[in-house]
């Protein structure tokens, strides 16, 4: 067990080094230089050399790299005499834009994503578990193939198009919810949940469908098997045996696709951030992206890397906890 | 099996289909350029006491208190005053430091020049416009209380010539220190630099002179813009003084979240006695980063309680427009021209015949790049250089198309030839729905047209290098203050041609414009006004270096409990000086 | 069970559990075989089973007309004698949105004028439809290709092959899509083309196939690595290596057909996803360019018009709703019928 998780984390460890060294490779390339872009409306040449000085990047990307990480692991300093910056460890760049520490931002932005993901995470597994398990308990019936229609349309809608007609149903046309805010749960509860609730029922709506089919066509196959047989001939309750022995056995593919989903998502909200006016990572990556704010792009991309190589593990640790059948090597 | 699934989501479109109606679309449906024509610029300094005297006069039925939300699609670039220099921005950083002159409006059209921190517009001490003196009014102070003095002006100047703060305009460091870069000898006060630059001088706390090589009857203008804001050396804090100016003005900054909300909060040390310009009614402000132009649209037009108190500088995307000219939400609609007018650019460098020049006025169709972005209401087809909300404007039109574009008179210019263009624009979903009316128009009209598409952060910089690539490209400007003086030079004076960072997009460089300019600069400031747009219409005539496209319209919303909200003539966009929360 | 570190990511519910990939239809013995078609191959079961499959039939139809209108796109265009970028700016009001009745809809413009541009939207979906269907399949095709060769090989070949297989395929997981692509573009475009050159329409189109591909390959490689290490151990396998065969008879001649069956249904569910994600291209303008008519971006574009012109929204929407629903109706009966074992 402790060697498997040694081994996946070294594994992913150098995923999110060679993740980093291909990001920085990639906007190395860019044709523009985001210096130009800081500099503004009436920048001379001397003005952009300085800009580029400052943001350190007139080294060699190979130096740029080192310094980089070193950052990562004792901190860095930039620019020089009175206009010096300190960015303490972990230093994963400096936004001269925002002039505070990147760490800094991704701690402003990520609670925001990670409330909209995790929410919405809840709705659709507990939502489309439900329907799902619902339906293989029933196949066949009207309620089976109606739950699995809407969750087949709820499939093939796209967040940009479902977000968008609910934001004009129930917030510009009745006015029956706000239009979505973050307010940090910590400070209201209550608010949190409220501002959060558009993207949570959208996200939450469009995904549960997969979870929906998911888990019915999982119950429908665990139902069938000999040790839920075994179960009932034994004369166990109904309750026992579906809840009990199929749930468990069924839920373990959902798990791994969940984990994964949530990993994914928490890096790509991008679409359902910008939908919903909510500054979250997604939006801070575009936006860092347009403005060529180097240092946001580079730890964003991390961020959402972590979260996926993280997600990965999890997903198999839990796997070991859930069904006996597996074994970690 | 799945007929139900499919049916109910059209449902929910349906839905949306009801709210909408289904009302027929009538030419009638958008004339929104009634009055806003008429309105033609004022602009004037004043040296009359009433006018320079605190406190602003009061706006009727308005009431104290209140937060007011302002709706944004970006954060702000620069709060700091020495690299503020965009008009939203400005109007923000007039919130929470003064300069020495400010703008007085009361939203009828008068616009007049007056002193802000500083008695009165400043004084010409000789008569020739080369000394400039200013006289502080007693008793400012700033946010913890302390005096504000002439030296903190002085200071504030000085910081603007930092390299690492020169987003800001100017025009004042150029004229201290003429010829060449503007700081070239001098960078600031940072690193053992002197704590003036050369030709400002404090001769006691509440005097501040700037001595200039050359006469700039201008400087009543130029002290308006924030590089006159006060900042005490002790609270500079260099690049981080943008996420927190130390306040002279009404507000003061209460929290700053870059990229997700910016709040101002009363500055109780702010005396309305001594500012004729504001009022300060609203309790605080509250800046919302982030939204896209639709929601903020969408969100004004519902007009729930949350966003009552709550206006927006982003102009209403074509798509909700429509929805916006009847009803209560027309009432809320505030409209206008601003100063700025957009051109398609034509590279003179590379496009060099003169008919092809004049043949791309005829073959542009203005009224299918104004429909592009929201037709009348974006702005009123154009055929001149300056705003008509430039100081002594006139119309003229050299040409005579109409706003279409004239298909015989275009072909016949070109004689059979198909010249092949490059057409630069930057990546936007607007920019590029307008250029490719413009490219649609100019291929019909014998142009071979080749369209390039630029990354909207970067577009500027593309085609602000000298040897750009490109023949045309379409590029906005507004004037920095209501005279031809900041339109002319900047776009037309060949001799501030640079390697980079130009403003002269067309690459005019003759020397009998440069000569005009020169001579119309060193007339008094009475004067100025006819000339220019008399030089506006020669280069028009004989260089024809762009195709005016549009005069660019103000078309924002408010919320049903914003008062007093509107255009400012000097910065084209909802004033907040004297806006208040109704109760 | 190499296969629980490798989780499948498909979006469109493929079942995920190993077990039941390892079925191929080859080594499937149905448990119930009826009598009337005793003796038939497993390819015609699974042919009969989709036929006999109304939802099957439907989607399958709805598919073909859509690709057909796809086609017919130039003869739309002769029969209406419109251009897709003709632009009827005189038939907009000031506000540039259509004149007349629900979006402008009239004899001459069966689907009534995009506001703004006034272009015919009949015409911009038909033809856009061609273009982003063309994105859709091609990309489709590509990643299945490129996960057919990459997991067969590292099915086959185990050891340190493998594991740097498995090791690029999680990466390609961990790399944001979206940044990879908003950086990329720009960068590939400036490097091929002079700044006085435009990148032609199809260029861009080609861009966004090659990244699509680039980061979709990986779960048909890992499906088919699944495949192949359960697979390689068998005895035809082993028979046919016992026999002298070569590694690539084994591969293409042996493996290979054992498994396609999974690849398909791949295959036909990757498609919708790209339609979708084409679309979400146009959002950060990275899209099919103007003045290229292409679904995606109609969809974009047109989102904003919901309340104002519902039915500038309605046409394109719907259009890639029926379309992607289809794919997924498709691509659910066409697993259902290849795989006996799943009862629906």
């Amino acid at each position: 067990m402790l060697r498997f998780i040694v081994r996946r984390l070294l594994v992913a460890a150098v995923t999110l080094a060679v993740i980093s060294l291909v990001t920085f490779g990639l906007f190395f390339a860019v044709p523009s230089s985001p210096a130009k872009v800081m500099c503004g409306k009436n920048c001379t040449a001397a003005d952009i050399a300085q800009v580029e000085e400052r943001l350190g990047i007139r080294d060699p990307l190979p130096e740029q790299y080192v310094a980089f990480v070193r950052g990562i692991a004792v901190g860095r300093t930039f620019g020089e005499g009175d206009f010096r910056r300190e960015c303490p460890a972990p230093c994963l760049g400096y936004s001269f834009r925002n002039d505070q520490p990147v760490t800094e931002i991704v701690a402003q932005r990520a609670p925001v994503t990670i409330s909209i993901v995790g929410g919405a995470a809840v709705v659709w597994i507990l939502l489309g578990v439900s329907l799902g398990m619902v339906s293989a308990l029933r196949q066949g019936t009207v309620f089976d193939r109606m739950a699995i229609g809407v969750s087949l349309a709820g499939a093939s809608m796209q967040v940009y198009f479902f977000g968008l007609i609910l934001l004009y149903v129930l917030v510009y046309s009745t006015g029956l919810l706000p239009f979505p805010s973050y307010t940090p749960l910590t400070e209201h509860p209550g608010r949190w949940a409220l501002g959060l609730l558009l993207p949570w029922m959208t996200l939450g709506f469009l995904n549960s469908a997969l979870y929906a089919r998911l888990a019915r066509a999982q119950m429908v196959e665990t139902l069938s098997e000999d040790f839920v047989r075994t179960a009932r001939a034994k004369g166990l309750p109904r309750r026992q045996v579906y809840g009990r022995h199929a749930l468990r056995a069924a839920i373990t593919p959902i798990v791994t696709i969940a984990g994964l989903d949530v990993g994914t998502a928490l890096g790509g909200t991008f679409i359902t951030e910008t939908i919903f006016g909510l500054q979250g990572l997604g939006k801070a990556t575009v936006e860092a992206v347009q403005f060529l704010n180097l240092p946001v792009v580079m730890a964003t991309v991390l961020l959402a890397a972590i979260f996926i190589v993280v997600a990965n593990i999890v997903v198999d640790l839990l796997y070991a906890v859930i069904d006996p059948r597996v074994r970690l090597s | 099996m799945h007929r139900r699934a499919r049916r109910l989501s059209i449902g929910v479109l349906s839905v949306a289909l009801l709210a909408a109606g289904c009302t027929r679309t009538g030419e009638d449906g958008g004339t929104g350029s009634e009055n806003e024509e008429a309105k033609t610029q004022t602009g004037s300094i004043s040296y009359q006491a009433d006018d320079n005297q605190g406190p602003a006069a009061a706006v009727e039925g308005a009431t104290k208190g209140g937060i007011l939300t302002v709706l944004r699609d970006f954060d702000f670039e620069h709060l700091d005053p020495a690299r503020n220099y965009v008009s939203n921005q400005l109007l923000t950083g007039g919130l929470l430091y003064r300069s020495l002159t400010g703008y007085k409006e009361n939203g009828t059209g008068e616009l007049l020049l007056v002193g802000d921190l500083a008695r009165d517009p400043g004084k010409d001490v000789n008569g020739d416009c080369r000394v400039w003196e200013f006289t502080l009014r007693d008793g400012l102070t700033y946010e913890d209380g302390s005096p504000i003095t002439s030296k903190d002006v002085a200071y504030g100047v000085a910081r603007s010539f930092a390299p690492q703060l020169n987003e800001g305009p100017h025009y004042i460091q150029q004229w201290l220190y003429p010829g060449g870069e503007y700081n070239a000898r001098y960078q600031g006060p940072y690193d053992g630099g002197k704590p003036a630059p050369d030709g400002v001088e404090t001769p006691d706390d509440k005097t501040i002179r700037f001595t200039f090589a050359d006469p700039h009857c201008d400087m009543p203008y130029a002290a308006a813009m924030p590089t006159t804001a006060p900042v005490p050396a002790a609270k500079d804090t260099k690049t981080n003084y943008d996420l927190r100016p130390f306040s002279s003005g009404p507000y003061k900054v209460k929290s700053y979240q870059r990229d997700v909300a910016l709040e101002l909060e009363r500055n109780p040390n702010w005396d309305p006695d001594s500012d004729p310009l504001r009022t300060a009614y609203p309790d605080g402000f509250r800046f919302t980063f982030g939204l896209e132009g639709a929601q903020i649209a969408e969100r004004l037009v519902a007009d729930a309680p949350a966003d009552q108190a709550a206006f927006t500088w982003t102009d209403v995307p074509p798509a909700v427009l429509s929805r916006t000219t009847s009803g209560p939400v027309a009432e809320r609609v505030v409209k206008g021209p601003t100063q700025y007018v957009w051109v398609l650019n034509i590279n003179t460098q590379r496009v060099v015949d003169l008919n092809i020049r004049k043949a791309l006025n005829y073959a542009v169709d203005k009224d299918a790049t104004l429909k592009a972005i929201g037709g009348r209401a974006a702005g009123t087809p154009a055929t001149t250089l300056m705003s008509p909300t430039t100081a002594g404007w006139q119309e003229y039109d050299v040409f005579g198309a109409p706003p279409g574009g004239d298909s015989a008179k275009a072909k016949e210019l070109l004689g059979g030839q198909t010249p092949e263009l490059v057409l630069a624009h930057a990546n936007t979903e607007l920019r590029t729905q307008q250029a490719e009316a413009v490219r649609k128009s100019l291929t019909e009209r014998g142009f071979k047209i080749i369209m390039k598409s630029i990354e909207s952060s970067g577009y500027y910089d593309e085609v602000g290098r000298k040897n750009n690539p490109y023949d045309l490209y379409l590029g906005g400007w507004g004037a920095d203050w209501p005279t031809g003086s900041t339109v002319i030079p900047p776009l037309y004076d060949g001799r501030g041609i640079g390697p980079e960072g130009n403003q002269n997009l067309s690459y005019l460089n003759d020397p009998g414009i440069s000569a005009e300019i020169d001579r119309v600069r060193k007339l008094p400031a009475a004067e100025q006004d006819a000339e220019w747009i008399k030089l506006d219409e020669k280069i028009m005539r004989d260089l024809v270096p762009v195709v005016p496209l549009y005069y660019d319209a103000a078309y924002v919303l408010r919320g049903s409990k914003v008062g007093n909200a509107f255009l400012s003539d000097a910065f084209g966009a909802i004033q907040v000086n004297n806006i208040y929360v109704k109760q | 069970m190499s296969d629980t570190s490798h989780p499948t990511l498909n979006r469109a519910g493929e079942s995920p559990d190993p077990m039941a990939e390892v079925n191929s239809p080859v080594d499937v013995i149905p448990v119930h075989r009826r009598r009337e078609i005793v003796g038939r191959s497993p390819g015609q079961l699974a042919w009969l089973r989709l036929k006999r499959d109304r939802t099957a039939l439907a989607s399958a139809v709805t598919l073909v007309v859509a690709v057909c209108v796809a086609l017919a796109a130039p003869a739309i265009q002769w029969l209406t004698g419109i251009d897709p970028t003709d632009k009827f700016v005189d038939q907009l009001n000031d506000f540039g949105m259509p004149l007349g009745y629900a979006g402008g809809i009239s004899s001459d413009h069966l689907l009534g004028l995009e506001p703004g541009s006034g272009r015919d939207i009949l015409l911009q979906l038909v033809y856009g439809l061609r273009t982003s269907l063309f994105i859709a399949f091609v990309s489709a095709v590509l990643a299945s290709v490129v996960g057919v060769a990459v997991g067969i090989v590292a099915g086959y070949a185990r050891g340190w092959l493998d594991s740097v297989v498995s090791w690029v395929i999680d990466v390609t997981l961990a790399f944001p899509f979206l940044i990879f692509a908003l950086a990329v573009i720009p960068i590939v475009e400036d490097r091929f083309f002079t700044a006085r050159e435009a990148p032609p329409p199809s260029f861009r189109i080609a861009l966004i196939i090659a990244t699509f591909g680039l980061f979709s390959w990986t779960y048909t490689a890992r499906l088919v690595r699944g495949q192949v290490i359960s697979l390689r151990e068998r005895e035809f396998v082993e028979a046919a290596r016992a026999a002298g065969a070569g590694t690539g008879h084994l591969l293409l001649r042996q493996l290979l057909p054992n498994i396609w069956a999974p690849i398909l249904v791949t295959l036909s569910l990757n498609v919708p996803q790209f339609i979708a994600v084409e679309a979400a291209l146009a959002f950060v303008n990275i899209g099919v360019t103007e003045p290229t008519p292409d679904l995606g971006r109609m969809i974009y574009n047109s989102i904003g018009y919901v309340a104002s012109d519902p039915y500038y929204t309605l046409f394109p929407g719907l259009t890639i709703f029926v379309l992607v629903l289809a794919f997924n109706l498709f691509g659910d009966a066409l697993r259902d019928a290849l795989d006996p074992r799943s009862a629906r």
